[in-house]
């Protein structure tokens, strides 16, 4: 029980550590888990980040814009002052007196962007000649132009610096619609106005630009349009170059937007162009703002850059995903490496238990072969025959002390010899190796002649057997040494022989003394009736009596010899064996021997072919018969003959009704001229029965008396059966 | 042949049984046979007997027993058979000897009849018949001369 429960609590351990080794539900539930809030951080802080980014984005567009509007205020504010110089100087102001007055502006440092700031009068054109006059009192290059069809002149006074801005001067800004529409609109709202999109005159570069005038008007300001129409005197003004002016307006390097300014469709300023070294054209955020901008409406699309993106796009989320990825796979790697690390831990536990198993295994295979070997070299040393172990070389390993005795030489010179030399074969021609010429293994070669060293040549039988030993094949050679044996068979032959000639002799002695004892018997017979016929009347009664006594006694030995003849004649075996067809048989010696007016015989149908001489055959039913009738101590009789048959007998029954046989004489009815009955009660020779017996035996046959059941003796004949079938078949 | 029709038959018993002989004799006086017999107790002595009274007399019966000394029944047989003047002498043979082989050798010496002594009666008989035979076409022979 012990170990049985050992072995289960074992089982019970190693299904456990095999089921530990496995990846289960809750491993892949707590990978999941871990994914699952991987994935919700990552989304939650993108959102944040998301949301942070467009905040900031918005901060800086909103920055931009408020930069572009403070800026704009600033130079609204330059205008003013300009305006308000000249109407402190009454309405009036000369070129030196707006020199004075840019210069104290200090345009370059106040007013980044500027292209400079200037002073437009309003000149009705009958006034023009005058203007020009006294305009050229101090310019003398001074005029207006271009020529245009409008009515009034507005033409660019004053400029500073003018070094810029030479193209500007004299330029009558009706000349041109969106410098004219706003100048109107500005004379007409005296409040600060900017124009359409223009190039300006004096931009080589020819990018879109715009004038921002302030008006002023003779005798101070009014308050409505026709007053200021009447009154207008003229504007002061800035003229922009965008881009100059944005490059002054937002550093460029400080901000992470880019913004395009569109004013009534065209582009007044553009940084979302592929040649901008910011620009991202998968801008992640965008935002476009309309604002009215003194008098126009400007479009601002404000989208974030290249280095927003850098700024703004933390790349946390990212690192929250990849990091919790990676922790996830990590975890998953430690559970496939821990079930991993379990089912090699467990495989190398079988392996190694194996291992010890196959050891223990090849141990006890070893210690069993060592055990065997020596079973074997006790067996061989004990054999009562001689036993060589030799390789197939037919060089002796190994030579037990009977083969020493045979062969009269020492163990170690044995070991020194060959096979081949100790027993020569004879007469092989046979082209396979050198022990076939001894049989194969399922035979022993017999008379064979050992060497002895003493030069004797010795009969042996010799059975070779081919085996395994550690791998190596070798050849087991048992000799018998045959001298007493074959000694004893010629002498068992001579006797047979003797018991033969013997047996001859004494069957031809019966016959030829039954024959020759014959003879005299017939003279002694002869004599007595020679005496019976010539003297019979002569001779007392009593004498009369004695000499048919005599020839009676004379008659029984003539009986005793008949059957002797006949005994020795059936040991002579005169005739062959054939298929007598026993029903026949039978049938002549009931004819022959039995009374039918006293017996009853029945027959089983079918009696079975005896393979015996038909004389054998014949004298057996005869003498049965004969017997049966004969000793039959009553008037009527019944005789039954039967038989039965297996594969390999045929046995015949004779049973009959009469006075019957002690059980206890079976075997003395047998015997020659034994008689139960005195012969002057029933004649007979003493010599029925032998004879079957003899005659039945000789053929394989054997007859026997059975026990009694109730009246009358049985006899049962067995004899071999020898079908034709299988004879043929045979 | 005139010569030899008056000279009676002669039974040559040849056996060295004297009971036996005496047996035979007495068988055929006992029926009225007095056909002259003669004995010779071994086929030596019958030989000599035959070749003797060849010219003179009318052939033997010869009564022959197998086993005898000297010159068994059978050799004399072959003696008699190979001899140009005895060669059709009738021989009957009767022995002890039921032996097939020696009923063989002798019916192959053109014998008369093979006959057992323990059935002498038989032999007797046979003996009778032959006589009154040959007596009978002598008798006829005789009448035609």
């Amino acid at each position: 029980m012990q170990p049985d429960a050992d072995g289960q609590d074992l089982e019970l351990q190693r299904s456990t550590l095999i089921n530990a080794g496995r990846l289960h539900w809750f491993h892949w539930l707590i990978v999941s888990l871990s994914l699952l809030l991987t994935l919700g951080a990552w989304y939650f802080a993108k959102a944040q980040l998301e949301e942070k980014v467009r905040i900031q984005f918005e901060h800086a567009a909103g920055q931009v814009l408020e930069l572009i509007s403070e800026r704009m205020q600033k130079y609204e504010d330059g205008l003013w002052g300009g305006v308000g110089a000249i109407q402190t100087l009454g309405g009036e102001i000369d070129h030196r007196g707006w020199l004075t007055f840019a210069d104290s502006l200090s345009i370059d440092v106040k007013y980044p962007g500027i292209n400079g700031i200037g002073v437009i009068y309003y000149v009705p054109p009958a006034q023009r000649d005058a203007f020009l006059a006294k305009q050229r009192l101090s310019r003398s290059d001074f005029d207006i132009h271009p020529a245009h069809g409008e009515s009034d002149h507005l033409p660019i006074t004053f400029i500073e610096p003018v070094a810029i801005n030479r193209e500007a001067v004299g330029l009558d800004i009706a000349h041109e619609t969106n410098r004219y529409l706003a100048a109107q609109k500005a004379r007409d709202s005296g409040a600060a106005q900017i124009t359409g999109p223009i190039f300006l005159v004096q931009n080589a570069e020819h990018t879109p630009g715009f004038l921002f005038y302030a008006p002023f008007y003779r005798g101070g300001t009014y308050a409505t349009r026709a007053e200021r129409r009447q009154h207008f005197a003229g504007m002061v003004y800035a003229p922009f170059v965008v881009k100059k002016l944005m490059q002054g307006v937002l550093a460029k390097q400080k901000r992470n937007v880019g913004v395009q300014i569109v004013d009534d469709g065209v582009k007044l300023y553009d940084e979302l162009v592929p040649s901008e070294e910011n620009f991202d054209p998968q801008a992640a955020h965008r935002t476009y703002v309309e604002l009215p901008f003194y008098g126009r409406t400007w479009g601002f699309d404000i989208w974030s850059g290249k280095s927003f993106n850098t700024i703004a796009g933390s790349r946390q989320p990212l690192t929250i995903l990849i990091a919790g990825i990676f922790i996830d796979a990590m975890l998953l790697a430690l559970f496939v490496s821990l079930s991993r690390a379990n089912r090699n831990a467990l495989n190398y536990a079988e392996r190694a238990t194996a291992r010890l198993r196959e050891t223990a295994a090849h141990e006890r295979e070893l210690e069993a072969r060592v055990q065997a070997e020596k079973r074997f070299h006790q067996v061989v040393a004990c054999a009562p025959s001689a036993m060589l172990l030799a390789r197939v070389d037919g060089s002796i390993v190994l030579a037990n002390a009977e083969a020493t005795c045979l062969f009269g030489h020492g163990e170690q010179a044995l070991l020194s010899m060959r096979f081949q030399a100790l027993i020569p074969a004879r007469d092989f021609a046979g082209q396979g190796p050198w022990w076939e010429a001894y049989g194969d293994e399922s035979a022993v070669h017999a008379e064979l002649q050992a060497q002895h060293r003493d030069g004797r040549s010795v009969p042996v039988e010799v059975g070779i057997n081919r085996i395994e030993i550690d791998g190596e094949p070798l050849l087991l050679a048992v000799v018998v040494d045959v001298t007493e044996r074959e000694r004893a068979k010629r002498s068992l032959a001579e006797h047979a022989a003797e018991l033969a000639r013997s047996n001859e002799e004494l069957d031809k002695f019966a016959y030829v003394a039954s024959h020759d004892l014959k003879a005299p018997l017939r003279g002694i017979q002869n004599l007595a009736t020679f005496i019976s016929e010539d003297a019979g009347e002569l001779l007392p009664a009593e004498a009369r009596n004695d000499l048919d006594l005599l020839l009676g006694r004379a008659r029984r030995m003539e009986a005793l010899l008949d059957g002797l003849l006949q005994y020795s004649r059936i040991g002579r075996r005169e005739s062959e064996p054939e298929y007598v067809a026993t029903a026949e048989v039978v049938n002549d010696v009931i004819e022959l021997c039995v009374p039918l007016d006293r017996f009853q015989v029945d027959v089983q149908p079918g009696l079975p072919e005896i393979h015996a001489p038909q004389a054998v055959v014949h004298l057996v039913f005869r003498n049965l018969l004969a017997n049966a009738v004969k000793h039959h101590d009553r008037e009527h009789g019944v005789i039954v003959i039967e038989w039965r048959a297996d594969e390999e007998h045929v046995v015949v029954t004779v049973r009959d009704d009469g006075p019957g046989i002690p059980f206890e004489h079976r075997d003395r009815v047998f015997q020659l001229f034994q008689t139960l009955q005195s012969r002057d009660e029933v004649e007979g020779s003493g010599l029925g029965l032998a004879l079957i017996k003899k005659g039945m035996e000789l053929h394989g046959g054997r007859i026997e008396l059975c026990p009694a059941q109730g009246r009358g003796a049985t006899f049962r004949q067995i004899w071999p059966r020898r079908d034709r079938r299988a004879r043929r078949a045979a | 042949m005139m010569n030899h029709a008056v000279s009676a038959v002669t039974v040559l018993i040849v056996d060295d049984d004297e009971v036996d002989v005496r047996a035979i004799t007495r068988g055929l006086r006992r029926i009225g046979i007095d056909t002259p017999i003669s004995v010779a107790t071994d086929g030596l002595e019958a030989l000599g007997t035959l070749r003797d009274a060849a010219t003179v007399t009318w052939p033997y019966l010869v009564v022959l027993d197998l086993n005898m000394p000297r010159m068994c029944g059978l050799e004399l047989l072959r003696e008699l058979r190979h001899d140009t003047a005895l060669s059709a002498t009738p021989v009957l043979i009767l022995t002890t000897s039921d032996d097939e082989n020696d009923k063989a050798h002798a019916y192959g010496h053109h014998v008369a009849g093979y006959l057992l002594k323990s059935n002498a009666t038989a032999a007797v008989d046979l003996i009778a018949a032959y006589l009154r035979a040959v007596s009978f076409s002598r008798s006829q022979v005789a009448l035609q001369n």
